[in-house]
């Protein structure tokens, strides 16, 4: 009667990882014994079978924007969420009120029209392949005309396509250093200032420059704010001046765009405080929003620490106010579910989302919970109409979901970071339920079935 | 190449990929199924606890997947060019069958099994390897083999593929 050593042996004689002295001793048992000899005999059959039952398939077809998409979704960082002060925020004095909300329709148009010459393959080959993601959503109100949307990132700036890519730097400092925008700049579109600003750049007063002319996949028009020479220090008072300047400027920047994207200015080499920036870099944009055709600001922090610190200035600036804003949150979901038509296991998730936030004493981690289930349903619809990744790699009319499918990645993978962070019993913040709400609507929005009034 | 934040989804895929193939025997099927399989991993990444390599898990779940989608599906709404085979019809319907079963019998195996053997067999690694993979000793890996072979056996008997046809 053999024993399990000796079976065991015989397991590896079949896999052919014996030494000379094993070699020797299996086969002297096998001699001895027919049924380890039936048994070498079946686990070479056994292995032909499972090479004939599973053979190699064609080559699966290309494949880069699909595996892409699942990176960015599970981009390792995707819980930079700094912690959510609840208690006592307190409204800078002079704040204006800002609302969360989800976008117009008409933004996403173009939002979408700005996306169409990202190369959704550029981030393949053996290069570091940079991300980002939306970690907060906010919105500023305007007395006339839609809203302009604040879309807080963290990650690489140059990782989603910008309309005008405002950047700061020291004067006449263009040097593609190693870590520096203008590095990556140059790593990965071999564009290099390091000889001075292109032929044709303008300068404005107050140290701010235009960088035209310049074909970069990542960016339409790029703007410098100047901070001084290096080595000499910045002050805050200077950076809110040159944030000003920005702001009037604003029609010559925005004069082919809607966007505009830049990171927090200055908390580079320039050594300034990210919470000063943040701020100084919110009291600003209301005053940035005064302009028509601004849209959309894009904000990229690289650091988690950066992240940390727009978060505790925006709970400064009472951007949104804990059951206020949940509240706000829960009208707009509740229309939104009256006024749209979704897919049907879209609608009723998002029916059971507005259900559990709209409680009198709402649990936020369940909050959390059911929009990581809105993630999963989305994707789950995603994956039923198909093929996505050549959905994803398709132009013209008929790609407008798979850009839409693109545009909500960021979307989906913030209701997955917070529902994974939840289900692990980190604690959820009344922003983040808030921000999971509007992401939530974002994410059936751009995914689910053609957006019609009911 | 493809080990993105720390999880491999061109691996994973690949392999999801292979055993929704050898499952379905169409293309795009198995293409479908893989990235079903991916999008499911992607959602159930905090049940991932590294217990085993990322693409073989995701590799598992596409296994179940595809196992799953065959029940459900209507062989009439398959184009038969679109289907593999050897061009001998008979030939193909014995070997569909042997096959069927033992992905049948594969998919009754304990996942750690499973993904064990799957490894070894498919994937041709070494029990070191393998054992390094999944973070155990290599005598637990043979000793898994040895037990997922008899299951195995015994689940072909049931399935009516007598021992005859694996020696």
């Amino acid at each position: 009667m053999s024993t399990q050593d000796d079976r065991i042996l015989i397991h590896r004689l079949a896999a052919g990882e014996l030494d000379a002295l094993e070699g020797e001793r299996a086969r002297a048992l096998i001699e001895r014994d027919p049924e380890l000899a039936l048994l070498l005999e079946q686990l070479n059959d056994l292995q032909s079978r499972v090479q004939a039952a599973f053979p190699e398939p064609p080559q699966l077809g290309e494949r880069p924007a699909f595996v892409e998409a699942m990176r960015r979704l599970s981009a390792e960082g995707a819980e930079p969420y700094g912690s959510v002060d609840l208690e006592g925020p307190l409204r800078a004095p002079g704040a204006r009120r800002v609302a969360t909300s989800s976008a117009p329709r008409s933004s996403l148009m173009s939002r979408l029209r700005s996306l169409a010459s990202v190369d959704l393959t550029s981030y393949g080959g053996d290069e570091p392949s940079p991300g980002a993601h939306l970690f907060h959503l906010r919105e500023i109100r305007r007395e006339e005309g839609l809203p302009v949307e604040l879309e807080f990132y963290a990650g690489d700036v140059l990782a989603l396509h910008s309309e005008v890519l405002l950047v700061s730097a020291f004067s006449g400092w263009y040097q593609p250093t190693p870590g520096s925008l203008f590095g990556s700049i140059a790593e990965r579109y071999g564009i290099s200032f390091a000889s001075g600003p292109p032929p044709g750049a303008t300068r404005y007063p107050e140290g701010l420059l235009h960088f035209s002319g310049i074909a970069c996949p990542a960016f339409d028009s790029l703007w410098i704010v100047e901070m001084r020479e290096a080595g000499r220090p910045f002050s805050v008072e200077e950076l809110r001046t040159t944030l000003r300047s920005v702001g009037s400027r604003l029609p010559h920047m925005l004069a082919e765009a809607t966007s505009i994207t830049l990171p927090l200015l200055g908390t580079g080499n320039q050594g300034l405080n990210p919470r000063d920036v943040a701020r100084e870099l919110l009291s600003a944009l209301p005053e940035w929003a005064r302009n028509q055709r601004l849209r959309t600001i894009r904000v990229f922090t690289l650091e988690l620490e950066h992240v940390a610190a727009l978060n505790r200035a925006l709970d400064d600036r009472d951007f949104s106010v804990r059951d206020s804003a949940l509240l706000m949150a829960c009208d707009q979901l509740r229309r939104q579910l009256e006024r749209r038509s979704w897919s049907e296991p879209v609608r009723m998730a998002l029916k059971d989302l507005l259900e559990i936030a709209s409680a009198p004493d709402p649990s936020l981690q369940s909050i959390a919970l059911e929009g990581r289930r809105i993630a999963e349903t989305v994707l789950r619809v995603l994956s039923r109409e198909g093929d996505v990744q050549r959905r994803l790699l398709e132009r013209g009319p008929d790609a407008l979901r798979s850009e839409s499918a693109y545009l909500a990645m960021p979307h989906l993978q913030l209701l997955l970071a917070h529902g994974r962070s939840a289900a692990q019993g980190v604690a959820v913040g009344s922003n983040d339920a808030v921000m999971i709400l509007y992401a939530a609507m974002r994410a059936a929005e751009l995914t689910g079935t053609p957006n019609r009034p009911a | 190449m493809g080990d993105h934040g720390g999880f491999d989804w061109e691996t994973a895929l690949e392999r999801a990929y292979h055993v929704a193939f050898a499952v379905l025997r169409n293309a795009a099927l198995a293409e479908e199924v893989a990235q079903q399989a991916c999008f499911k991993a992607l959602v159930k990444l905090d049940t991932f606890q590294g217990r085993c390599g990322f693409p073989s898990w995701v590799r598992g779940i596409a296994f179940h997947l595809a196992l799953d989608a065959k029940a459900a599906l209507d062989p009439a709404s398959l184009d038969p060019d679109e289907l593999a085979g050897s061009g001998d019809p008979e030939r193909d319907a014995h070997s569909e069958r042997i096959a069927s079963a033992l992905q049948r019998c594969l998919a009754e195996l304990t996942e750690r099994q499973l993904l064990i053997f799957l490894a070894r067999h498919l994937d041709g690694m070494k029990g070191a390897e393998i054992a390094a993979e999944i973070n155990t000793k290599e005598g637990t890996v043979w000793a898994t083999l040895n037990q997922a072979a008899a299951n195995l056996r015994g689940c072909l008997d049931r399935h009516g593929i007598d021992r005859g046809v694996l020696h």
